[in-house]
């Protein structure tokens, strides 16, 4: 009897559709046009706590360091703190790499991922410029059958959420100069 | 013309086809994202079809015999047996937690699988398509590989900074050896007896002495990198960049880069095709393949494949 009530409280536990996880990577990829040159949206981005002036959901940031090696620090508004380092800059194709590493153990409220790599990259476009955020990041979760609130698909809306208001707001910044 | 010479003529002809046509490699190509692969007739470089498997594959084995493919699926905790004949999938297998990295015994018998949670090996028989085995290795065990005779597994432990030499047969630990940070792909070169561990964090190659058990040799490559793939021909190796979304050409005997050539978005698995002529990049943010023509180092073709090309092992079919 207490075996079927365990094995019945594991169906229920078990989240519905949720697909199981592997060592398998999350992909992302967001896009917007500005309307900027893109040598201005480049400087602009490469002032690397600029994103608090537009992104709703960072409250603080500081930064050490320009250019590689360059580390910020994002205050969520949720009271999380997220470490970033550029870890790639390739100015001539205006594309700049942050990589994210979540120390072990720790599991980020709202965003549970262990580690994300973003390319950031600003192209010429007909109305200014084209600024896409793309790349990777993987659960924090290590095993089949995640909790409900550490799916791939948790991680991988919140990661979009973070990005498309970075990139909302870019847009707003300028566009409302 | 005398019949029987005219006869003579057809048969000849006729076997020259059949030879063609079984010369033709495939490539099957794991999307990672659409739980699918994508086999390419590489004589035209054309998808010749795309087959359902499990969810999330990744890792992939031709066998020897190129009777078969088998396809590790981590989502869905089973191997794919895939038919080179029918392009089908013929039977399922189900194996540990999260099955990645796989190799084969060279008599086919028997298929090795790295399990990237349960830090454990399964030995599967492929004629019973039992697991006959496992055996402990080290913490996220992500790549594997086997001597020639068959005897040794090496095995890259992506958390513990480690390569182990484990026996095959008996799961003891013969050797461990400290790589760089967070080492990946494994890649034998019997004709040195060698072993080429590619380092994602630090960024760097190192070559182990399989006799000696030994690191006798380090370089550099790119952001992210993968896989190595052998070109014995010209005595290059190549090297997934997948944050760099290049190919590292490095000399096989002076470690010294040669050349950079930029494929397409996160390549990740790399094969050299059986004629030597082509290398074969599988692009996972893409979802497409990059064919390099070996002698000149330029891109000849791009492939569309599937969403989250990843194509994790000996891919085209040997």
């Amino acid at each position: 009897m207490k075996f079927l009530k365990l094995s019945l409280l594991s169906i229920l536990l078990t989240p519905a559709l949720a697909s199981a996880h592997g060592p398998t990577p999350l992909k992302f990829d967001l896009e917007i046009e500005v309307n900027a040159s893109p040598d201005e949206v480049w400087a602009v981005v490469n002032n690397l706590c600029s994103v608090k002036d537009w992104n709703e959901s960072i409250t603080e940031c500081s930064s050490t360091g320009e250019g590689l090696g360059a580390f910020r620090e994002l205050t969520l508004d949720n009271g999380e703190v997220l470490k970033e380092e550029v870890t790639k800059v390739q100015a001539d194709r205006k594309r700049m790499l942050t990589t994210l590493k979540v120390e072990e153990g720790r599991v980020i409220k709202g965003m549970p991922i262990r580690s994300m790599g973003s390319f950031l990259s600003v192209a010429e476009s007909s109305s200014g410029s084209k600024v896409k955020i793309r790349g990777t990041a993987y659960s924090s979760f290590e095993g089949k059958s995640p909790p409900p609130d550490r799916t791939d698909s948790v991680c991988k809306a919140a990661v979009e959420a973070l990005h498309t208001k970075t990139l909302n707001g870019l847009k707003a910044s300028f566009e409302s100069k | 013309m005398d019949s029987r010479f005219k006869d003579f003529l057809y048969v000849l002809a006729f076997w020259a086809l059949a030879n063609s046509a079984l010369a033709q490699n495939l490539a099957f190509i794991t999307n990672q994202l659409e739980n699918t692969v994508s086999v390419i007739n590489t004589a035209n470089k054309s998808v010749i079809k795309t087959i359902k498997v499990g969810i999330k594959p990744a890792g992939v084995v031709a066998s020897f015999d190129n009777k078969y493919v088998y396809v590790s699926n981590p989502g869905n905790q089973e191997i794919s047996i895939i038919d080179t004949n029918s392009l089908e999938v013929i039977k399922t297998i189900k194996v540990g937690q999260a099955p990645l990295a796989m190799t084969l015994s060279h008599d086919n018998k028997k298929l090795f699988i790295a399990d990237w949670f349960m830090d454990t090996v399964f030995t599967v028989n492929t004629q019973s398509l039992k697991v006959e085995n496992e055996f402990p290795v080290g913490d996220a065990p992500s790549g594997i590989a086997i001597s020639n005779d068959d005897k040794i597994l090496f095995v890259a432990n992506k958390k513990d900074n480690a390569v182990l030499f484990v026996d095959s047969a008996s799961g003891e630990i013969l050797a461990d050896i400290k790589v760089g940070k967070a080492p990946f792909g494994i890649t034998p070169d019997y004709d040195k007896q060698r072993l080429y561990v590619v380092n994602v964090q630090s960024e760097d190659v190192y070559v182990i002495d399989i006799k000696m058990a030994k690191v006798i040799n380090t370089f550099p490559v790119d952001t992210f990198p993968y896989i190595v793939s052998i070109d014995k021909t010209n005595n290059h190796l190549f090297v997934t960049n997948k944050r760099d979304s290049s190919v590292s050409v490095v000399d096989r005997t002076s470690f010294k880069e040669i050349k950079k050539i930029y494929v397409g978005e996160m390549p990740e698995g790399i094969n050299i095709h059986p004629d030597g002529k082509s290398i074969y990049v599988a692009n996972w943010f893409d979802g497409t393949v990059t064919v390099i023509d070996t002698k000149t180092l330029e891109v000849t073709d791009t492939i569309k494949t599937g969403e989250g090309s990843r194509a994790y092992g000996q891919f085209i079919s040997r």
